[in-house]
């Protein structure tokens, strides 16, 4: 390992696996709170860890977000940006996120539920079908050829 | 007029400043006309926190809550972005500049970050650890964000006016807070970016110079 052509593979995975976390975040902000009104600022059901875990979620979002688009300045500076790895890392983490928030804070914490009064069942395999989904499309584009196309493709990146 | 006193502050920060920029410029020295900007705009949001009608109706949770933002979030991190501290220093008389280890205190980090987590990375005027400032800075953004739907749950402050006011206040505090920390996890970031480039020009300068060497081992013709 080492060497000019790993640390900035290292720059775009990070960049990636933030932006989708970010992305996610900003998913449940602007569609479940604004769009759908399914989530409130607050309900009266909310319980106080359910606050402080929100809390933590809004600002490791928009942070995410900012720091992965800097990693992304930075990897494309580097002249090393694989756009489809930085794909393939985007769905990661933003798949990733959702398979914790589906498992572990809607049903082992029970913090929160994706919708209120309606059957749940449909929604939560949804929520983590999608997270396997893009899991799933991630490896797909792990064998894939990751020097070809991609949005975002910069003409001095090096090949793999 | 009593109202009107508390304005002394912004107007001498003000005045001061500029007077030195312009005794700056008159011996030749740039000065970023950036920085004049981040003064002028960081003590208007002061001034516009202690002048009426927001000092004189801050017993409505709202008002109080936009003097906050304005008072203890976003003026501060722009009178930081200003460097007075690098302006001081340079502007001010010799006898002054001779007790300098002691003005330098004031940059040393533990100090920084007494001085307010927001404007602590960029008065620290060192290359940032970057990595320790954003999880500082992400506790303090979740703890903001925490507080401020806990009031909203909670129907809080009591005495912050009608229910309603006090709801509205705790989500001006949730939004306007989102929108002053994105802004300064990206100053954070813009402090990191430069520095890093610059590491990465000596990098490939001295790569280039490697192998050249090895091209020509007696050094250039």
């Amino acid at each position: 390992m080492g060497g000019g052509l790993h640390l900035g593979l290292k720059q775009t995975v990070w960049s990636g696996l933030l932006v989708g976390l970010g992305v996610v975040a900003f998913i449940d902000e602007t569609v479940f709170h604004q769009l759908l009104h399914w989530h409130h600022f607050y309900d009266k059901s909310t319980p106080a860890v359910g606050l402080v875990s929100d809390g933590i979620f809004h600002a490791v979002g928009f942070t995410a977000m900012v720091v992965g688009l800097f990693l992304l300045a930075d990897a494309v500076r580097r002249g090393s940006f694989i756009p489809k790895r930085w794909w393939g890392a985007l769905l990661l983490g933003a798949g990733g996120f959702q398979l914790y928030d589906g498992i572990v804070q809607h049903k082992i914490l029970k913090l929160h539920q994706i919708r209120y009064n309606v059957t749940i069942w449909p929604y939560d395999l949804t929520w983590n079908g999608i997270a396997v989904l893009a899991a799933g499309v991630l490896l797909m584009l792990g064998r894939a050829n990751a020097a070809r196309a991609g949005v975002f493709r910069t003409s001095s990146g090096p090949p793999v | 007029m009593t109202a009107l006193i508390p304005l002394a502050l912004p107007v001498l920060i003000t005045g001061g400043s500029l007077t030195s920029v312009r005794r700056l410029r008159r011996r030749g020295h740039r000065w970023p006309p950036a920085r004049t900007a981040c003064l002028l705009a960081g003590t208007l949001c002061v001034a516009c926190a202690l002048a009426p009608p927001v000092s004189t109706h801050d017993e409505l949770f709202g008002v109080h809550v936009l003097q906050h933002l304005l008072l203890g979030m976003t003026g501060p991190a722009l009178l930081a972005l200003s460097a007075p501290i690098t302006l001081a220093l340079r502007t001010a008389p010799r006898r002054v500049r001779q007790v300098l280890p002691l003005s330098t205190s004031i940059c040393s980090r533990p100090a920084a970050c007494s001085a307010g987590r927001s404007s602590a990375p960029i008065l620290s005027g060192r290359r940032p650890a970057v990595r320790g400032w954003l999880i500082a800075f992400v506790i303090a953004a979740a703890g903001h964000d925490t507080l401020s739907k806990l009031m909203y749950a909670r129907d809080l402050p009591f005495g912050g006016g009608p229910v309603a006011a006090r709801h509205f206040g705790a989500e001006l505090m949730y939004y306007g807070g989102t929108v002053v920390d994105v802004a300064l996890a990206a100053i954070i970031m813009t402090q990191w970016y430069p520095s890093t480039g610059r590491a990465l020009l000596r990098e490939r300068r001295r790569t280039a110079v490697l192998a050249d060497q090895h091209r020509f081992p007696g050094g250039p013709a």
